[in-house]
């Protein structure tokens, strides 16, 4: 029922109920004699107020407040329709305030707070292995280590092995390659998801001898099948073997990133599965029971992983199990970043509210002599707190609007800026009931603190002084004034902050770009290949691919040189082995720190990478597998394990010493004794910003066994024109070559070098345009401030002018007010920037995180444009005319 | 000060509603109709406000004490009529014997001479 038609029929009955007792009363009187005319005005009399008895009777309806509110909000309207400039920037600014808040919120919501959509998913545990040394650390488990523990573990219900792999996936049009999840059966129950059609592994499917089963994602299956009803029971290619699909889970399920999941217990008798050391990346998840603390699982597990150590010394000594909950595992790199965003935006909100207030203040400040008036006629003190209150909610409500709608785009925005690995794959980043609460509450937040202020203010001011005073200099004014002065400080000093932040994370970015990567990398296109591992099993066989790879390719027209590397230009160094001397003797410890990345490369790899060669010789075609081993090293390499020595002819070793070899060890496990024959400059493989790591080379053609290392390889092509123009014919070429073989991706360095600064320049680009949001209020402040005095002080100004004043003098003064104000907030804001930039630590590079260039040059930047924003109403002031500023009152 | 003032609003207001529901056991009036009956029936000593007689009335419609209903007066006017609920009825019977206990007791202290003082 529509309250207000209701209000208003009772209220045309009272107005009929009290006109009949008026009449009533008249003819009364009449009937005892008194005249017409003078029985009206009696009756009239004794009835007494009218509009008073409708009031109080009104009272007794209960809708008073109601009605109070609705007076209030028509009144806020109607301030909002007669000033429109005004609402249009307390509008923007707000919805700015509120929009890039809620854009953040919903990502730290999605990521932080509620990653996965599984039940009771803050009860699902991530195990990895740490040394006991460094309790933080988290590492990969091994498979045999993992079924240990399935097997001695009480405190989960359930606990699940998960491992990445990649298939290729032929039988298909293309071959393509799948980004798939091993699991153990029991991920499914621990996450409690049902398959969307067919069924999930049952530990029958786990068993290495079981027929190969697999459940596909709800994304793969309308990918490849259309969506199909009938999928369940069909078959997939993948890595040449057939696998029954048995299952499709629901759209959200995302576990592990994978686009279909295979059994574990099939792979269990692979090297990576057997191995005890856990160098291939597996790891666990666990749900614990109810009523099981993490607390109490962890020291379950460090007795577990005691009684493991004793067992097997030589792989599990000094290595326990971390478990931390799930969400916290994947926010742990991300919290930084987004915790500094959450801050930033929370800045901007800040500034903005001070903003609105301060226009709110100066509106109040207009109207002082209307709310005293308000004040004589009995509004009470509340009233009017509540009514200026209240005439802000009008404003709340449309800039809540159009800040979901900047959300929403600031959202998307975020989004298509943001690298593709920054979200966990699980995490459904969109505006929902939880953001949208949030943003709700937010703008009450909001309107009561830029309402407040001006409520507050005008519940001090002495309602009288306002009412005798009749100047525009009135006490009231010049401490509003005041207030807002200090809104313009504390803006100033917020933007300050924000700005010296983008300003460090700007200066990262470049730096980072400018770093000195050791090799060229313009005309240089990179083509990635997995080899199916049951195609090609045999070194030989990945040998002959290439060698003709390498000849098809190098005949195209423009490519200079070519090469292979099982690490190519930013995508590593490949695995990292210790490096050992021969006759040196080594201790187990030392092993952690001799470290040496390695890759296994063919082809003119120093021509195609730009790398030049320091001392001695590369590879040749002599270099064969009946030859005697060789390796060229990096400077790197040479500075650490041969200080002040000359390497070439020196015999090293890539893995551990004899004499920490197990005894049984197969002799296979021995690795050869390789001669240096080349040192190299040194070149970054791995990212930008970080050090130069100790390297070495080792050629394809000596390398005997480990075929699943070589697998993996990136084709580098050097070329003499826009690599881009050659993209297709590679592809060609590679497809003529094996038409099962997928191409991961074919892409010049420079666009790897491009995402791989994707975080960097997501970073500098978000801070940026909120310090610029933060900026531009704080300008649009100050100005409104300066504007505001300038007419205030029109008076003052024309009796000055009159006096001979030159306009010089008056453009100093304002000046001076404006940038006296803007300089108290810079060196607030600097001060302030100089404690708080060290949250940005760990997202800069290169730049310390007190930078005095950067402050400086943000201190240059906000005076400027502070000045500009001065010049103006100071230029305006100039243009006062006495004559007419003497008039006025 | 503000207890004693309370008091003294919670006396009148309840005279007042008293005699309303008093005045409206024997039929339907309105408005102008109980002012006048409270007047005469009390030999012109109690003068109703308008201003508490209107709030009174649609305090008690809100209680459910009273109901109104719009009717033809005999002037053929159209004029809002309160008449006793069931509800109303009961509570004049509770408010009259709380109000006569009220006066029993208040003349007893107002003349002594009746009580037991004189033993």
């Amino acid at each position: 029922m529509n309250i207000f038609r209701w209000r208003q029929r009772k209220d045309e009955d009272l107005s009929v109920e009290i006109q009949s007792h008026l009449d009533e009363a008249i003819r009364d009187r009449i009937g005892r004699g008194e005249a017409s005319d003078e029985a009206r005005v009696n009756a009239r009399r004794e009835f007494g107020n009218v509009g008073l008895v409708k009031e109080v009777t009104r009272e007794m309806w209960g809708w008073a407040w109601l009605e109070r509110l609705q007076q209030d909000v028509q009144f806020g309207l109607r301030m909002l329709r007669k000033n429109p400039g005004f609402s249009l920037v307390a509008i923007l600014t707000l919805s700015l305030g509120i929009g890039a808040n809620t854009a953040i919120f919903s990502v730290i919501n999605a990521v932080l707070l509620h990653p996965f959509a599984y039940p009771e998913a803050e009860r699902i545990m991530f195990l990895s292995s740490s040394r006991l040394s460094e309790p933080n650390s988290s590492g990969a488990i091994s498979y045999p280590n993992f079924l240990d523990w399935q097997k001695q573990q009480t405190t989960f219900s359930y606990l699940a092995a998960a491992r990445n792999r990649t298939f290729n996936l032929t039988g298909i049009t293309e071959a393509i390659q799948v980004k798939s999840a091993l699991i153990s059966p029991e991920a499914f129950l621990l996450l409690g998801v049902e398959p969307q059609l067919g069924r999930v592994f049952t530990a029958q499917d786990n068993q290495r001898d079981a027929a190969r089963t697999v459940v596909l994602s709800h994304a793969f299956w309308q990918q490849q099948f259309a969506g199909a009803a009938n999928v369940v029971g069909r078959q997939l290619w993948l890595d040449d073997q057939a696998y029954t699909v048995i299952g499709v889970m629901p759209p959200r399920f995302k576990f592990w990133a994978g686009e279909v999941w295979v059994p574990f217990g099939l792979f269990a008798d692979e090297d990576f599965a057997t191995d005890r050391m856990g160098i291939v990346s597996i790891f666990a998840l666990g749900r614990l029971k109810p009523s099981v603390t993490p607390e109490q699982a962890r020291a379950e597990f460090n007795v577990i992983a005691a009684r493991l150590a004793a067992q097997y010394p030589e792989t599990n000594q000094g290595s326990g199990v971390r478990i931390v909950s799930w969400s916290e595992s994947f926010g742990r790199n991300l919290r930084p970043t987004l915790l500094v965003f959450m801050g930033a935006v929370g800045f901007v909100l800040l500034i903005a509210c001070s903003n609105v207030a301060s226009l709110l203040l100066m509106r109040t400040a207009t109207r002082e002599k209307e709310l005293a008036i308000r004040a004589a006629l009995g509004a009470g003190r509340g009233r009017l707190m509540r009514q200026l209150l209240l005439e802000s909610l009008p404003l709340a409500a449309l800039a809540s609007l159009a800040g979901g709608l900047l959300a929403n785009w600031g959202l998307k925005l975020i989004l298509a800026l943001s690298p593709d690995d920054l979200l966990p794959a699980e995490a459904s980043v969109h505006l929902d009931a939880r953001v949208l609460l949030f943003a709700l509450g937010l703008t009450l937040l909001t309107t009561l603190l830029s309402g407040l202020l001006p409520a507050l203010r005008f519940s001090q001011s002495r309602v009288n002084e306002s009412l005798k005073d009749g100047s525009r200099f009135s006490l009231t004014a010049a401490g509003g004034q005041r207030m807002r002065s200090a809104l313009v400080v504390l803006e100033v000093a917020l933007s300050v902050v924000l700005l010296v932040g983008a300003g460090l994370l700007i200066k990262s970015f470049f730096r980072l770009q400018q770093t000195e990567l050791g090799f060229k990398t313009e005309s240089l296109l990179t083509v990635d290949l997995l080899l199916s591992h049951k195609k090609y099993t045999q070194t030989r066989q990945i040998e002959t691919f290439f060698t003709q790879a390498l000849e098809q390719l190098k005949a195209l027209p423009g490519v200079e040189a070519a090469a292979t590397m099982n690490g190519g230009p930013f995508s590593g160094w490949g695995a990292g082995m210790p490096l050992i001397r021969e006759g040196h003797s080594y201790s187990r410890e030392e092993m952690g720190s001799r470290g040496c990345g390695f890759v296994v490369t063919q082809g003119d790899f120093l021509a195609a990478l730009g790398v030049p060669l320091v001392s001695g010789r590369s590879f040749t075609a002599q270099d064969t597998l009946n030859a005697p081993p060789v390796v060229v090293i990096n400077q790197a390499a040479a500075e650490k394990f041969f200080p002040g020595e000359n390497p070439l002819g020196q015999r090293i070793r890539l893995g551990l010493p004899d004499n920490l070899l197990p005894p049984d060890a197969p002799p296979t496990e021995k690795h050869a004794w390789l001669t240096v024959i080349g040192i190299v400059k040194n070149h970054q493989p791995v990212a930008l910003g970080l050090p130069y790591l100790p390297g070495a080379f080792l050629p394809m053609a000596q390398t005997p066994r480990e075929p699943t290392l070589l697998n993996a390889e990136t084709i580098i092509l050097r070329t003499a024109q826009d690599p881009e123009t050659l993209i297709s014919a590679v592809r060609q070429r590679i497809h003529e070559l094996d038409p099962d073989q997928p191409i991961l991706r074919i892409a010049t360095v420079d666009a790897r070098i491009a995402d791989s600064l994707k975080p960097q320049r997501f970073n500098a680009l978000l801070m940026s345009l909120f310090a610029a949001f933060a900026l531009t209020l704080a300008v649009i402040g100050l100005y409104g401030v300066l504007a505001y005095t300038v007419v205030q002080r029109t008076h003052e100004i024309g009796i000055r002018l009159a006096l001979g004043a030159q306009s010089g003098n008056i453009i100093v003064m304002i000046m001076k007010q404006g940038l006296s104000l803007t300089l108290l907030g810079m060196s607030l804001g600097l001060t302030g920037a100089a404690t708080l930039t060290h949250l940005l630590e760990r997202l800069l590079h290169g730049v310390s995180t007190t930078d005095a260039p950067t402050f400086i040059a943000i201190a240059l930047l906000l005076l400027a444009v502070a000045a500009l924003a001065c010049w103006i109403p100071a230029q305006r002031a100039t243009k006062v005319d006495p004559l007419v500023a003497l008039r006025c009152d | 000060m503000k207890q004693r003032y309370e008091n003294r609003i919670e006396l009148l207001q309840g005279t007042l509603d008293l005699l309303i529901l008093q005045t409206l056991q024997w039929g339907p009036r309105h408005g102008y109709g109980i002012s006048q009956a409270i007047r005469t029936g009390s030999g012109e000593v109690l003068q109703v406000d308008t201003g508490s007689l209107y709030p009174a009335l649609h305090r008690l419609e809100r209680k459910k004490w009273i109901k109104a209903e719009w009717t033809v007066s005999e002037n053929n006017q159209k004029v809002k009529t309160y008449q006793l609920t069931a509800k109303g009825k009961k509570q004049l019977a509770e408010e009259r014997s709380n109000w006569e206990r009220l006066t029993a007791a208040m003349a007893g202290i107002l003349h002594p001479s009746d009580g037991t003082e004189g033993a």
